[in-house]
């Protein structure tokens, strides 16, 4: 056995390591495909250089099997950044009823909030205009920009919603720990938004990197 | 055959493949040539990327499954939205082969 087939495979498993997920179920389907093609044809080393070419570049197989699972990464993306928005929310309502701003009579914690609502409520805006772009068919580089926009907005008003924690935090107690903890599942949720994102930015420059899926000339 | 002209009719190809019953990637490749004598030898990085496709889109489900050989092979089969997408496709190409032959034959107009 010559290793080419391997060696196709470490290339497109290279090719594919985004979504390590789809790596293993397109590598595996594609050493078992070459495998029977080598065989089909007598095998030893010339059977498998056959195959692998008959399989094309790992490179444009990738760029394909990345094109059909973008929808897939994309709602993914959106499923979670929906999730931050909710844990936020709830941060933000819990902040709200149990420790007051009003009493507190100090200008930053005002202004603090300001930040929090403007860039909540321009998160949501951002949401829902991504929303209809990303699923309306076409595709890539539109939808990136508003989802960012919107993970960004929630990221600037997690920030403010901890700031203004710590400025109206008398000491410790659990009308503070509440609200804590709720910007603590905020922040986290908010954290995996952002590495959904970076995946989803390298799922779109592996789709884009060639006309993948498309019927090659051989 | 025209790569080209392949282009806008592979998910259909894929999925007329599929009718004949379940079967993994190199078995439809396999099916597609012996079912067109030939004419349609796809290369094989162009069907995988349409089976993902369509099964993203609901149209086909997949299952591991062991060979008698030992080996592991992800095989395909249509769904019921698939079967019913597959019948409105053959239904559109029929329209559209009669509509060009038609053309092509130099016929008198036909009603709409």
């Amino acid at each position: 056995v010559s290793g080419l087939i391997d060696s196709y495979v470490r290339e497109l498993r290279s090719e594919l390591d985004f979504d390590r997920a789809l790596a293993e179920r397109v590598c595996a389907e594609v050493e078992g495909h070459l495998a029977d093609l080598a065989e089909a044809e007598g095998g030893g080393a010339e059977a498998e250089r056959r195959a692998v070419a008959r399989m094309g570049e790992a490179g444009s197989l990738a760029a394909g099997m990345a094109q059909a699972a973008l929808p897939a990464r994309k709602r993914r993306a959106w499923g979670h950044t929906a999730l931050a928005a909710l844990a936020l929310f709830v941060a933000m309502r819990l902040r709200n009823v149990l420790i007051p701003v009003g009493d507190a009579g100090l200008a930053a914690a005002h202004v603090a909030v300001a930040v929090d609502r403007i860039a909540y409520w321009t998160a949501i805006l951002a949401g829902a205009v991504g929303w209809l772009l990303a699923f309306r068919g076409d595709g890539t580089r539109g939808a990136l920009a508003p989802v960012c926009t919107c993970a960004a907005a929630l990221a600037i008003s997690g920030a403010a919603g901890v700031y203004l924690l710590l400025l109206l935090s008398d000491g410790w107690s659990w009308q503070v720990a509440t609200p804590a903890l709720a910007a603590s599942v905020a922040t986290v949720v908010l954290g995996a938004v952002f590495v959904e994102l970076l995946r989803l930015v390298r799922h779109i420059r592996s789709s884009n990197r060639s006309g993948g899926g498309e019927v090659a000339r051989r | 055959m025209n790569a080209e002209m392949l282009k806008g009719h592979l998910d259909a190809i894929v999925l007329a493949a599929l009718s004949v019953g379940p079967a993994h990637g190199y078995a439809i490749i396999e099916q597609i040539r012996r079912s067109t004598g030939g004419a349609f030898d796809l290369p094989e990085g162009t069907v995988y990327p349409a089976l993902h496709r369509l099964e993203q889109a609901g149209l086909l489900r997949s299952d591991w499954i062991m060979t008698p050989g030992g080996r592991r092979r992800r095989v395909y089969a249509l769904t019921r939205d698939g079967k019913a997408s597959l019948r409105r496709r053959k239904e559109d190409w029929r329209r559209f082969a009669a509509a060009v032959d038609h053309l092509l034959a130099g016929g008198a107009p036909c009603p709409a």
